[in-house]
């Protein structure tokens, strides 16, 4: 193959792969890279403690790179993901109860909770 | 001293590896993310799509990035390696990306793929990966959005603009009709512009109104909003390049060689014009005779030919800046660099006017007032030349 044959197939396979990724979207909760920005709008509230103590909002945000409170402008299930994660991370360090108190596109608010 | 052949006018299109309208679109997001300093935003790995990350040493990882976005950013303005520049910046982004949850963004991921794609697009032809890569990007919105209750009924835009943007003309207009109606209306209107843009995306036939339909949905996302979403404005406009024609042969304008004062604009245009992309033929040479105009059409203003349109006045220079990379520079420079929302809004809002027909009457105001006293506004008349061979 001459070399743009080779970039073109390069970029068609990046294509499909984003092709693929929308696809996945509709069976999956975490919508990463299916091209849907700011399609809700997620009011988060974030309380973590571990063992009794309960971290302050710069500590939340060091540990998900977050911060312990506002809008996000995508799926709140990407901040569930990121929550999910850093936990499974730190978890060598001692368990954490987590709460998030979320409300999405203005609806009533509900609480998702680390372990669930 | 010569200058090295690799060293480049940021203002030059032509001449480079890839066709000028890919090189003008690589320039723009180089511009926005030097002048957002967007290096700053890239984060040490965090909870990566790839393991692989988590085993790279985490600062240096990120200098290297940030390293590679910066140098990445100038190789595409100030050098002729578009190609090479272009995978340099649009991977340094897309590892970040891929390197951090928390990086993570659909602009970012946009910016980046724009980079990569443009330098795997060939010299010749149109660049169809970036209009497919945009028709992905309309299609993925689209679809996601019909899909999603909120959207269907109204409520997430309802909730967006009352309670998040506090935006006072929906405000009104929500209270004018019954509740959510005017909420259903913009999200189905969005729905409807998405999934319409995506599909016109693949036929060129459609390109100018998709040129047309993208720049004024997302100018007036900006309006709206006040809010550029980060990188996300920006690369969505500059995308719109890749759909442009762009001249295959230089622009003939025929102006007024008796005149000092069109003398002097020319010049003023030509020191801009590093292409150059205007080729300024004198009206006193007959050059008019190939499009049919006679004499005393050009006199009266000023004409410009380029592939399959021939405009005059106003509307000429329009069309003539529209073309000058500098144009397109300031603008973006313009926005990235305003100090809030309401600037951001009327820069857009100013562009907006200019570019569409309803400036017509003050433009063509204005410049048949200069066209008519053009002899009294510049001393230095010249006597009428014929062309040179």
């Amino acid at each position: 193959m001459s070399d743009m044959h080779w970039r073109i197939a390069l970029g068609v396979l990046i294509l499909a792969l984003q092709a693929f990724a929308i696809v996945r979207a509709r069976f999956v909760d975490d919508r990463y890279f299916c091209w849907a920005p700011f399609d809700q709008q997620t009011k988060y509230e974030i309380g973590v403690m571990i063992g009794n103590e309960g971290l302050a909002p710069s500590q939340v945000q060091k540990r998900y790179r977050r911060p312990a409170e506002g809008v996000d402008n995508r799926s709140a299930h990407h901040l569930f993901d990121i929550i999910t994660r850093a936990e499974r991370k730190f978890e060598k360090w001692g368990r954490s109860r987590v709460v998030v108190r979320y409300s999405v596109n203005g609806h009533e608010e509900r609480e998702w909770r680390y372990p669930q | 001293m010569a200058v090295p052949t690799v060293i480049a006018n940021p203002l030059n299109l032509s001449g480079l590896s890839l066709p000028p309208q890919v090189v003008l679109l690589c320039r723009l997001l180089a511009l926005t993310l030097l002048l957002t300093n967007h290096q700053a935003q890239i984060q040490t790995p965090f909870l990566p799509f790839l393991n692989v990350f988590d085993i790279l040493p985490p600062e240096p990882f990120q200098f290297a990035l940030r390293a590679a976005l910066v140098i990445g950013s100038l190789g595409l303005l100030f050098t002729r390696r578009i190609r090479t520049f272009a995978v340099i910046a649009g991977a340094a982004i897309l590892l970040a990306v891929l390197s951090s949850r928390g990086y993570y963004g659909n602009n970012k991921t946009f910016v980046a793929l724009l980079l990569i794609l443009s330098a795997l697009s060939s010299q010749y032809g149109p660049p169809r990966l970036i209009h497919w890569q945009l028709a992905l990007v309309y299609f993925g919105a689209g679809l996601n959005k019909v899909l999603d209750p909120d959207w269907q009924s109204g409520q997430f835009f309802h909730h967006w603009a009352t309670d998040r943007l506090e935006n006072p003309v929906y405000i009104w207009i929500s209270a004018q009709l019954p509740p959510l109606v005017a909420a259903k209306l913009f999200c189905w209107t969005t729905i409807g512009a998405e999934l319409t843009l995506a599909l016109l995306t693949l036929f060129p036939r459609f390109h100018p109104a998709v040129i047309w339909g993208s720049g004024l949905f997302q100018s007036g996302l900006l309006l709206f909003t006040g809010d550029p979403f980060n990188l996300f404005f920006y690369s969505m406009q500059a995308s719109l390049f890749a759909f442009a024609r762009w001249p295959e042969n230089r622009i003939t304008v025929i102006w007024d060689g008796s005149c000092g004062f069109c003398r002097a604009a020319k010049e003023l245009l030509q020191k801009i014009d590093f292409d150059p992309i205007f080729n300024w033929r004198p009206l006193q040479s007959n050059a008019g005779d190939q499009f049919g105009l006679t004499k005393d059409q050009l006199r009266q203003a000023l004409h410009a030919a380029g592939p399959g349109w021939l405009l005059n006045g106003y509307s000429a220079i329009r069309r003539m800046l529209i073309h000058l990379p500098l144009f397109a520079m300031t603008i973006v420079a313009a926005i990235a660099l305003s100090p809030g929302p309401q600037t951001r809004r009327t820069i857009v809002a100013l562009v907006l006017l200019y570019l569409l027909p309803i400036s017509n009457p003050i433009g063509n105001l204005v410049y048949g007032w200069i066209a008519r006293h053009r002899h009294e506004l510049l001393a230095g008349e010249t006597c009428e030349l014929p062309e040179k061979s």
